[in-house]
C-alpha cells in the first residue's frame, strides 16, 4: 500500500488537487481512499457532487465502537473510498487531538484492509501547527509527504516550516519528503524561488500545475475535473501528477 | 422494553440489561478494594514502574506503591505545562526513564523489566509510545520495557485500563519455538486460585505444569510462562490477555468463565478436558461438598438479608441465583453494570426473584449512606456491599476471591458460614486497597 499525506498552506489547492489524483490514480486502477484531516471536513467535496460526509469523529462521539465502517467511508466518483477526520466546531476543542482520535479509529477498524485500498491520499489542513497534525506523518500512517506550494512568500514559509518538520522527524522513521508540487500562481519568479526550496531540502519538484479557470469551473459544478473536464488540459495534468507519483513514489507500497 | 433508572436502585424485574442505571454524576465508594495498575503491575517478579504524568496525577499511585512497601520499585518523572505546551513530551519521557534507569544502574538495581506508563496528556497530544519505546530498547538493550498505560478518561471509551494492564503484564515474554504440550498457564488474575479446585485437580492428574503469575517468584518463572501451550483465563477481565498471547505467541486460549451453576461448571471442565485430551473428571463428590457447604451455612445464617457486590465476583447475579435456589435471602445485588454474561441468570431472577434489588455504587446517594448505622443484621459478600450495609459481617473477597468451580462454591460458603458467626472490623479492612496484593492481606 502506498501512502502520501499531502500537506500546505491553507487555500493553496491540496483539496482540489488531491481529489483529481485520487481520480486519476483510480482511473489507472488503483483502488484509492482520500482521507479529509481538516476539521472543516471539505476534502471530498468535489468526489461527491458537493455532498458532505459525516466525519469519523461525528460518528465516534454519537456511536462508539459500534460504528460501522460503511458509515465512516462512503464511496465518491471513479470508486475513491472518501473519509473525513472531521475535528471539533472552530475556536472549540482541540484539532489536532481530532485528527490522531479519527486516524486512529480507522486503523482500530481496519479500514484500509477492509476496502482493499492500495493507495491512500491524506489531505492534511494548512501548517503543522501542532503536534496532532504530524499523525500522518507517524510510522504505520504516510510512508511519504508531498508538499503543495506556490511562488507566494506565504506559501513558501509554510511549506518550509512543513519541510523542517518532516526533516526534524527523520530520526524517528516516520514519513519522508516526498517532493514539492508547485500549484502556480503566477507571482515573478515563482519557478526559481520553488526550486530553491526544493534544493533547500534536498528534495525535488514533482510537478508544476497550471492556474486554470477549468479548476474554478469544476468546483462551481460541485465536481472534480476529471469528471468534469476529463478532456481538458488541466485534467491531463492531474493525470501526468499521478503518472509521476506512480513513477517515484510508486516503488515504497 | 426497560429504561436506565436515575434512581440509585431498581428491583431487577424493572431493571435494563446490561447498564440499569442512567450515566451522571458519580460517587467513588471509600471502600476500594480492588486492584489497581500498580498492584497489578507489582505481580512481574523484579519489574520496576515507572509513571510519566503530572505531579496531582502521580498521588494515588505512589501512595499505592507505599502502602505495598514497593517504593523501591517504582519511580516517576514528573510533567510540567511547558513539556506539553512547547516542549517535546517524547524526549521527555526518554530523558526521565533515561535518568532512572542510570541511577538504578549505579545501585547495582537495574530491573529486568520496565512498565512505563504513560497518562491522559499523551493521549490527547498524540504521543508516539512505539518510538519512545524503539529509543529506550536501543539504549538499555538488556532491559525489556512495557508500554503501560494510566488514561482513566478513557474508562468508558476503550479498553479500560483494568484489561490493559492485565494484558500487559505478560508483553514481555517472548515466543519460543516449541511449545511445551504439558504446560499451561492460568493467566489474568491477580490473586492464587485454589489449588483444590476440581479445574486445577484435574491438571495435576493429568501431569500438566501448572504456571500461574501470581506463584511467580524470580523473573524466569514470569519468562517461563511463555514456553506453556495453553493459557486460561475466567475472569472477563482477563480475555484481551488470552487473545493478545494467542495472536503472539501462538499459545491456545481458553476462557472457562467463574460461574455458580451445575451446568456451567461442567461445561467449564468438558472444554478443558477437550482441549488437553483427558477424561472428563467425575464431578459428583466435588458438588456434594458444594451442597453440603451452602447447606450448613444456610443453617447459620437463615433469614439474614444478604447482601453482594460485582467486585466480590464478576457474576453477582449468577450467585445471587444459587444462593436463592438454596434457601439463603437475598436482598441486593450492589452493581453499577452487568455482564453480558449473565444474562441468562438475570432473566431467571427477574422470573423468581423480581424483587431483588440492582442498586448502584457510584450514585450521589451512596455519599450518604456512609454515615447511616446499620439498621439490622444482615451479611454481605464483598467489600462494596460491607461498607453500604455497614455491617461486621461480610466477606472479605475480591474479583472471585480465587474461588472456582464445586470447590470454589463450597469455600465460598464456608466463609459465608464463618463471616455470620465472627464479626470484621469492617472499617480496618475496607479502607487499604488492593485486598490481596503484597502487603495488604
Amino acid at each position: 500500500m502506498l501512502k502520501l499525506a499531502v500537506y500546505g498552506k491553507g487555500g493553496i489547492g491540496k483539496s482540489t488537487t488531491v481529489s483529481n489524483l485520487a481520480v486519476a490514480l483510480a482511473q489507472r486502477g488503483h483502488r484509492v481512499m482520500q482521507v479529509g484531516c481538516d476539521p472543516k471536513a471539505d476534502s471530498t467535496l468535489a468526489l461527491r457532487g458537493g455532498e458532505t460526509l459525516p466525519t469519523v469523529l461525528e460518528l465516534f462521539r454519537a456511536r462508539q465502537d459500534a460504528l460501522e465502517l460503511a458509515e465512516i467511508a462512503r464511496p465518491g466518483f471513479a470508486g475513491v473510498v472518501c473519509v473525513e477526520a472531521g475535528g471539533p466546531v472552530p475556536g472549540k476543542g482541540c484539532a489536532g487531538r481530532g485528527i490522531i482520535a479519527a486516524l486512529e479509529c480507522l486503523a482500530r477498524k481496519g479500514a484500509y484492509a477492509a476496502f482493499g485500498i492500495d493507495i491512500v491520499l491524506y489531505d492534511v489542513l494548512g501548517d503543522v501547527v501542532c503536534g496532532g497534525f504530524t499523525m500522518p506523518m507517524r510510522q504505520g500512517y504516510a510512508d511519504s509527504v508531498l508538499i503543495m506550494t506556490s511562488g507566494e512568500n506565504m506559501a513558501i514559509y509554510a511549506a518550509a516550516n512543513i519541510a523542517t518538520a518532516v526533516r526534524g522527524f527523520r530520526e524517528r522513521d516516520y514519513a519522508d519528503l516526498g517532493g514539492l508540487i508547485l500549484n502556480r500562481r503566477n507571482v515573478p519568479d515563482e519557478e526559481r524561488k520553488v526550486a530553491e526550496l526544493a534544493r533547500e531540502f534536498d528534495t525535488e519538484v514533482l510537478v508544476a500545475l497550471d492556474r486554470s479557470e477549468t479548476v474554478h469551473r469544476a468546483e462551481a459544478l460541485g465536481k472534480c475535473v476529471l469528471e468534469a473536464f476529463p478532456e481538458s488540459p488541466m485534467a491531463r495534468e492531474y493525470r501526468a501528477l499521478a503518472d509521476v507519483i506512480l513513477l517515484r513514489l510508486g516503488a515504497k507500497s | 422494553m426497560s429504561v436506565q433508572v436515575v434512581t440509585p436502585t431498581v428491583a431487577v424485574r424493572d431493571a435494563a440489561f446490561p447498564e440499569p442505571f442512567a450515566p451522571g454524576l458519580e460517587f467513588n465508594a471509600p471502600a476500594r478494594g480492588k486492584w489497581n495498575i500498580v498492584h497489578t503491575g507489582m505481580l512481574i517478579p523484579g519489574a520496576h514502574q515507572i509513571f510519566v504524568c503530572a505531579r496531582g496525577c502521580l498521588r494515588g499511585v505512589i501512595l499505592t506503591a507505599a502502602e505495598m512497601g514497593a517504593m523501591d520499585r517504582m519511580s516517576w518523572v514528573a510533567l510540567s505545562e511547558e513539556d506539553l505546551s512547547c516542549g517535546d513530551l517524547e524526549q521527555a519521557a526518554i530523558d526521565g526513564v533515561d535518568a532512572i534507569l542510570s541511577r538504578l544502574e549505579r545501585l547495582g538495581r537495574l530491573p529486568p523489566i520496565v512498565l512505563l506508563f504513560l497518562s491522559c496528556v499523551h493521549r490527547f497530544a498524540g504521543f508516539d509510545f512505539p518510538y519512545v519505546l524503539r529509543r529506550l530498547a536501543k539504549a538499555w538493550p538488556a532491559l525489556r520495557f512495557v508500554d503501560c498505560y494510566m488514561n482513566p478518561t478513557m474508562r468508558k471509551t476503550e479498553l479500560p485500563e483494568d484489561p490493559t494492564m492485565r494484558r500487559q503484564l505478560y508483553a514481555a515474554l517472548d515466543p519460543v519455538s516449541v511449545l511445551e504440550p504439558k504446560s499451561v498457564n492460568l493467566i489474568g488474575n491477580d490473586r492464587p486460585t485454589f489449588a483444590s479446585c476440581e479445574m486445577l485437580h484435574m491438571l495435576a492428574q493429568g501431569g500438566f505444569l501448572l504456571r500461574d503469575l501470581t506463584l511467580c517468584r524470580t523473573i524466569d518463572e514470569y519468562r517461563q510462562m511463555a514456553k506453556s501451550s495453553l493459557n486460561i483465563t475466567y475472569l472477563p477481565e482477563a480475555l484481551p490477555a488470552g487473545e493478545a498471547l494467542e495472536a503472539r505467541l501462538g499459545q491456545r486460549h481458553l476462557y472457562l468463565p467463574l460461574c455458580y451453576d451445575s451446568e456451567g461448571i461442567r461445561t467449564n471442565l468438558r472444554r478443558l478436558a477437550d482441549a488437553l485430551e483427558l477424561a472428563v473428571p467425575d464431578s459428583t463428590a466435588a458438588e456434594g461438598r458444594a451442597e453440603a457447604a451452602l447447606q450448613a451455612a444456610c443453617a447459620v445464617i437463615g433469614d439474614t438479608p444478604l447482601f453482594l457486590d460485582y467486585m466480590a465476583t464478576p457474576r453477582p447475579l449468577g450467585l445471587a441465583r444459587l444462593l436463592l435456589e438454596h434457601g439463603f435471602r437475598v436482598e441486593t445485588v450492589y452493581a453499577d453494570a452487568l455482564l453480558e454474561e449473565e444474562l441468562v441468570d438475570f432473566q431467571w431472577l427477574q422470573q423468581h426473584a423480581p424483587g431483588l434489588l440492582l442498586c448502584a455504587t457510584v450514585h450521589p446517594e451512596g455519599r450518604f449512606r456512609y454515615h447511616r448505622k446499620a439498621l439490622r443484621k444482615s451479611l454481605a459478600i464483598g467489600q462494596k456491599a460491607a461498607f453500604f450495609q455497614n455491617t461486621p459481617h461480610f466477606v472479605n473477597i475480591m474479583a472471585g476471591g480465587g474461588f472456582y468451580g464445586f470447590d470454589g462454591i463450597a469455600r465460598l460458603a464456608a466463609a459465608m458460614r464463618e463471616a455470620m458467626l465472627q464479626e470484621k472490623d469492617t472499617r480496618t479492612l475496607i479502607q487499604q486497597k488492593g485486598l490481596g496484593c503484597a502487603t495488604c492481606i
